[in-house]
């Protein structure tokens, strides 16, 4: 990887090709779930890729590639979140009043049939969808690219304990917002 | 009743603790306190729960077809044709700095040459040296400063005490006007080329 890395740093077209081939589906992913648009996460992930490819000069290797590759995407999707400040019409609480029934479903009592529902899925990336950006972005480098808190906190350039704690956050706001269909309670959007 | 003491303290940990990130001692910590705290544990154990649903939920989906290609068409033709440089940041801007930094020092220096300093050290009057072009003489002695305020800013101790490089500065001024133009123009002259090749 470093001599790819240094080729890269050269101009070697072929070089760089395989680092975006070994980085853009993650990077793509991320992009996906924070800005919740597959045409914008597309767009957003050539853009990241573009500015890595102009900046890979100034790559000092004072962190690993897919840290350094993982701070200039998360740089630019926090940037292009701030810059839109989206207005979100979409209420929390919409799609969930959908699957009201699940409660009613006697398979919900088991907490794995649970987890391996496709509606269930789709209830928490929506409730993930709605957390604020900053612990979005904790959850999303988490648990869907596999990151541990110190890699997280080299990416965001924060401490490990600041991770610990926005994800401690987001979860509880997760769990606020999820608790009334794990308890077969009242779905009421949880805001 | 220990569960109550340490619930507060311990739960902000209690991710931490389910994804194997904490230090070693208190990690410790929370496996005593759950063994003992039956509401911790059940806590951890939705946490556990929603962990599970989280790494279900989030699992990465396929990249849209071609999107490396497009990514690498792009590099190609940056590469090729590299983006045209900032014009305004990157070529004007040093020159309007550079220019307007010698323009200040040099209004400056007039102000003072024509404020009666060197008048303290008895060397000159510029005024009645015609350091000053006949056009500015007009207004030259506007903004003639008494020599007694510059008496009180100490300005004749360090003009005595700098007399032979002000002697030779005053001995340049008649030319001054002339030498110190050219002296200006070549200070800038890089900063203006800059921006003559960038256009």
């Amino acid at each position: 990887m470093e001599r790819e890395l240094e080729r890269a740093k050269n101009g070697d077209p072929e070089a760089f090709s395989d680092i975006v081939r070994s980085h853009q589906h993650r990077v793509y992913n991320l992009a996906l779930k924070m800005l919740r648009d597959p045409d914008e996460a597309k767009d957003a992930t050539q853009d990241i890729f573009i500015k890595i490819h102009s900046s890979l000069k100034n790559f000092r290797h004072s962190s690993r590639l897919p840290t350094w590759v993982y701070r200039v995407a998360t740089n630019h999707l926090l940037d292009q979140l701030r810059r839109a400040k989206r207005e979100r019409t979409r209420r929390i609480n919409q799609p969930w009043k959908e699957v009201a029934h699940i409660r009613n479903d006697p398979r919900a009592e088991d907490p794995a049939v649970v987890v391996n529902q496709e509606e269930v899925r789709q209830i928490v990336r929506e409730a993930v969808d709605e957390l604020p950006d900053l612990y979005r972005t904790v959850i999303v480098l988490h648990y869907q690219q596999g990151l541990s808190y110190q890699e997280i906190a080299e990416i965001l350039g924060v401490s490990a304990r600041t991770v610990g704690t926005r994800i401690h956050r987001a979860k509880a706001r997760l769990r606020s917002w999820l608790d009334p269909i794990w308890r077969g309670g009242k779905i009421d959007g949880g805001k | 009743m220990e569960g109550n003491k340490h619930c507060d303290r311990l739960r902000p940990h209690l991710d931490a603790f389910l994804n194997d990130e904490l230090k070693a001692e208190i990690r410790e910590q929370i496996a005593e306190h759950l063994d003992v705290c039956e509401d911790c544990r059940k806590q951890c154990e939705e946490m556990r729960f929603l962990d599970n649903v989280l790494f279900s939920a989030l699992s990465m989906e396929s990249s849209p077809p071609g999107l490396t290609e497009e990514i690498l068409r792009r590099s190609d033709l940056i590469r090729e044709n590299p983006p045209e440089r900032d014009m305004v940041r990157r070529d004007l801007l040093p020159g309007m700095l550079g220019s307007g930094m010698v323009s200040v020092l040099t209004l400056l220096l007039g102000v003072i040459l024509w404020s009666g300093f060197l008048e303290l050290s008895g060397m000159l009057d510029p005024l009645e040296d015609a350091i000053v072009p006949w056009f500015l003489q007009p207004v030259a002695g506007f903004w003639e400063v008494s020599p007694l305020v510059w008496e009180s800013m100490g300005a004749k101790m360090s003009l005595d005490a700098l007399g032979p490089w002000i002697q030779w500065v005053a001995s340049l001024t008649p030319i001054g006007g002339v030498g110190f133009a050219i002296i200006c123009m070549l200070v800038t002259v890089p900063f203006w080329w800059r921006t003559v090749k960038a256009t």
